[in-house]
């Protein structure tokens, strides 16, 4: 009888390319809000307090920065957490967006 | 426009007086709502994220706005939010989240008056002259940012 030969199965090295980032469970996202020129900033801070339940120091802080420097850092979370901050954020109408920390 | 207190029935609930004159500029304004065209800022600035991930923010946006809408229809057409008491003036009733909305309409109507007069910084608007479109908007931006910060103080 003639002996067949086993295949070798190698293992799965090849790495699966990502096509949804929401796949990324890292904390590895920033949510930035950025400056303009037309919210009050009264209603930043208010925004922020609502948004990620801060005391309004902590708000009032963050919005000083937005207001003097540009922008502020609120929180590096997951793709999905910060993804649903800046929904939020974007629907009170403040200018936030979400960046990969490389 | 001043909080007048909270209900003691339901501690979420809002009391607020106006005056006539308060009370009219406030339907008016909000009748604007929506004001403009939505727009939708990107979700990410250096490409984090693609092109379904932006849609779901399209969804969203989209969706919240019309929730407002629905809420400002039931606002300015249902059951009595704004009642006169026995002195003339005015009682503005608010749920914690009718408050939120109410100032997330007048904050999208300022953003409104704000680009429709040119995205101009303050100094700017100060020393501008402004034809009679230019002054309604101006004027309902300010309205919009008085009523905003007594529903802030409110919020407190």
């Amino acid at each position: 009888m003639p002996k067949t030969i086993e295949p070798i199965v190698l293992p799965d090295t090849e790495k699966k390319e990502k096509s949804d980032p929401r796949e990324d469970h890292d904390h590895g996202y920033l949510v930035i809000a950025w400056n303009d020129p037309i919210n009050l900033m009264d209603y930043v801070t208010h925004v922020l307090q609502m948004v990620f339940n801060w005391p309004k120091a902590k708000a009032e802080a963050h919005m000083l920065q937005i207001h003097n420097a540009g922008q502020s850092l609120l929180t590096r979370e997951t793709f999905e957490k910060a993804e649903h901050y800046v929904h939020q954020l974007q629907g009170y109408g403040l200018h936030a967006t979400m960046e990969k920390d490389e | 426009m001043r909080l007048l207190g909270v209900d003691k029935v339901f501690p979420e609930t809002r009391v607020f007086g106006l005056s006539k004159q308060e009370r009219d500029c406030l339907l008016a304004i909000v009748e604007y709502y929506p004001f403009l065209e939505l727009y939708i800022q990107p979700l990410s600035k250096t490409g984090a994220v693609n092109s379904e991930n932006q849609r779901l923010l399209e969804e969203s946006m989209t969706e919240q706005r019309h929730a407002r809408l629905r809420k400002l229809y039931e606002f300015l057409r249902g059951n009595p939010r704004i009642e006169r008491d026995e002195s003339g003036s005015f009682r503005l009733t608010l749920k914690a989240e009718e408050v939120e909305w109410l100032l997330q309409v007048l904050n999208e109507i300022r953003v409104g008056c704000w680009i429709r007069l040119g995205r101009p910084d303050t100094d700017d608007l100060a020393k501008r002259e402004l034809n009679a479109a230019d002054l309604r908007a101006r004027t309902t931006m300010d309205l919009c940012g008085y009523f905003q910060v007594e529903l802030m103080e409110a919020s407190k």
